[in-house]
């Protein structure tokens, strides 16, 4: 586009140009007018006088016929296209002012028009000769100036079309996000409830519909005692089902099981909620709720107890048959020596079996949760003597030194059953894996913190493999030196005496060293809590 | 005199071998290898041990210590069972006993020794 425009920069020939032609007009005019004065007053005598006036009338016609057509080319090739652009321009930026109507097409159009017109402009030989007008310069420099304007505008328009399709895109993103995220939540195995800090329900998950047997909108917006009055089990502490009650029971972590009756009595189950508040710049938001149907676990649990009452009763009966019988016969001293052996023997897997059966009833007591201390006072000193009488007799027959020394005169506060388990297990191994004529020792001492009871318990034993030591604890694992030399040990022994003593606060670990020994710590606090 | 101990067991084989070893330490004995006779036995006689298991045909262990209590408050009960979940040894303390042995996890001496003592006590 060729926006200087040539009519501008030669203008002052034009005006030259045009000055000239109306000048010898007005002396051709002049100088026919003189001669026609002359001839009618007389004062000359013109001889060719027929010819001149036909000259004369000739030049008058083609003057005429020049200047009709100077005036038609000026209207046709200046004042019509800038009249026109002049009224568009006009309409277009009353329009421009008016931002409500701003329409891109209308800009595109408008260039185009004012290009066409200025090529028509450059195009037309006359511009070129024509003087413009100092207010049509101006016009097209407010044009120019325009122009420039509109291809800012069209700029920031693109920049504006470019901005809302980014934030369309983000907008789709992040429609897909919270899509995803509703997805997520649905996903979750268990129920999702979310409130307000007043405790009023703001968010739940399908699986939250499908435990409570409830639509949606029977949820959203209540509070949450209306639909589920039993959650918080202490509510009572403080009288009413109220904000007040929520806001103390959900301003800290909180697990509770509790019964759910749906209204129409359809469901009528155990649900296990763990609750804890929504905090945001230590600002408590509202809590969040997660439910889950307990019922058929707690069944399975109570078949699984009722199991092990079953299992203890029925395999210990036919154990206290085999034990009481065989005694019976190894008690009368008139049998062969043949049938003592087999009596021996027979009473000795009776002692095996019955341990096994023990081991396995404490093993699923842990493992079903249902250890619950009941302590008491327990002086070691005392407690170390009884119990190693009850060993006596494995100790004497593989003569092996047994020295305690208990360090500690206070009574220590321990449930004795679970105690006896722990350190029988380890003194019996003690005693298992050491050789004829060794040594264990027993210690038990006050720690630094006052607060708990070391007890070492070390022997000259076998040892444990250094590539097994860490699975020494583990269920049902036994090490190779130990299956070598010993074909009695069920491999849950250490495994149950690491869980009581976790169960205790306390902690297990050993130290050892293959064929000089082991040495076994547990650490226990003094005062253990009665209810695990 | 001797003492009169009456064993509670339905099981034979342990009821068999432990009246023999009572007998053997001289004291004398009466078997009830069912619920509902041991209960029939209690209502009729006086002994100065009841041997009890817990868990019997007829009435169970639990029923005849209330039975028993009801008619004696100092009649020594040694609770001889295979039950051994603290709840049981609870439940059974509370209505008051001697001693309480898991058979399996006692001999047959001890338990006799057991029972001589509570009776010389």
């Amino acid at each position: 586009m060729n926006r200087k425009s040539k009519p501008l920069i030669n203008a002052v020939m034009f005006r030259v140009f045009t000055a000239l032609v109306l000048l010898f007009t007005i002396i051709l005019y002049t100088i026919i007018l003189g001669l026609a004065y002359l001839q009618y007053t007389g004062g000359i005598d013109i001889i060719y006088t027929d010819a001149v006036t036909h000259l004369l009338i000739a030049v008058v016609i083609v003057l005429f016929v020049i200047g009709w057509f100077f005036s038609y080319t000026l209207y046709i090739g200046i004042i019509k296209p800038v009249y026109e652009t002049l009224n568009i321009i006009s309409e277009t930026v009353s329009n421009l002012i008016d931002k409500d109507k701003i329409n891109k097409d209308q800009v595109i159009y408008l260039n185009e028009f004012v290009n066409n017109s200025l090529s028509q402009l450059n195009k037309s030989s006359l511009t070129h000769k024509i003087n413009l007008s100092l207010s049509t310069e101006s016009y097209l420099k407010k044009l120019s100036e325009l122009m420039r304007k509109n291809e800012e505008l069209t700029n920031s328009q693109q920049e504006l079309a470019k901005l809302v399709e980014q934030l369309e895109e983000q907008q789709k993103l992040l429609e897909l996000e919270k899509a995803k995220t509703n997805a997520i939540i649905d996903s979750i195995p268990h129920g999702l409830l979310v409130t307000s800090k007043d405790g009023n329900i703001f968010l739940v998950n399908k699986e939250l519909e499908n435990i409570l047997g409830l639509e949606l909108d029977g949820i959203l917006g209540k509070f949450i005692y209306n639909i589920l009055p039993d959650i918080h089990l202490n509510k009572e502490l403080v009288k009413r089902d109220n904000e007040e009650a929520f806001n103390i029971n959900s301003h800290h972590r909180y697990t509770s099981f509790f019964n759910y009756k749906s209204k129409d009595q359809k469901k009528n189950m155990i649900l296990e909620n763990t609750s804890n508040p929504i905090i945001l710049n230590d600002y408590i938001l509202g809590s969040v709720f997660i439910l889950r149907d307990t019922t058929q676990e707690r069944a399975t649990e109570r078949a699984q107890k009722e199991f092990v009452s079953l299992a203890s009763h029925q395999l210990r009966t036919p154990i206290t048959s085999i034990k009481w019988n065989s005694e019976i016969i190894l008690s009368n001293s008139t049998i062969d020596e043949e049938v003592k052996l087999a009596a021996n023997d027979i009473y000795r897997e009776g002692n095996r079996m019955e341990k096994l059966v023990n081991s396995l009833l404490n093993l699923s007591r842990i493992d079903l949760g249902k250890i619950k201390f009941n302590t008491q006072e327990i002086y070691l000193n005392k407690y170390i003597q009884d119990l190693v009488k009850t060993l006596s007799s494995e100790i004497d027959s593989k003569n092996l030194s047994f020295e305690t020394d208990i360090l500690l005169k206070n009574p220590i506060k321990n449930d004795p059953v679970y105690l006896d388990i722990i350190l029988t297990n380890i003194l019996y191994n003690a005693i298992k894996y050491t050789n004829s004529n060794g040594a264990i020792k027993f210690k038990a001492d006050i720690m630094e913190d006052k607060e708990k009871v070391l007890i070492t318990i070390s022997d000259t034993g076998i040892g444990i493999p250094q590539s097994q030591q860490s699975q020494i604890f583990s269920r049902l694992f036994r090490a190779d030196n130990a299956k070598n030399c010993q074909t009695d040990g069920n491999g849950l022994g250490l495994y149950i005496v690491k869980k009581l003593i976790e169960l205790m606060n306390g902690s297990v670990w050993f130290e050892s060293q293959e064929n000089k020994g082991t040495t076994f710590f547990i650490e226990l606090p003094i005062v253990i809590t009665d209810e695990v | 005199m001797s003492y009169r101990v009456l064993i509670v067991e339905d099981e034979p084989a342990i009821a068999r071998v432990l009246d023999l070893k009572l007998k053997q330490i001289g004291i004398d004995t009466e078997v009830a290898n069912d619920g509902s006779l041991a209960l029939d036995i209690i209502s009729k006689d006086e002994f100065d041990c009841i041997l009890l298991d817990l868990i019997l045909p007829g009435a169970d262990g639990f029923t005849i210590l209330e039975a028993i209590r009801k008619k004696s408050q100092t009649t020594k009960v040694i609770i001889m069972t295979n039950l051994g979940q603290p709840e049981d040894r609870a439940r059974v303390e509370k209505l008051g006993i001697t001693a309480y042995y898991v058979k399996s996890e006692v001999s047959i001496s001890q338990l006799a020794e057991s029972v001589k003592q509570v009776l010389m006590t």
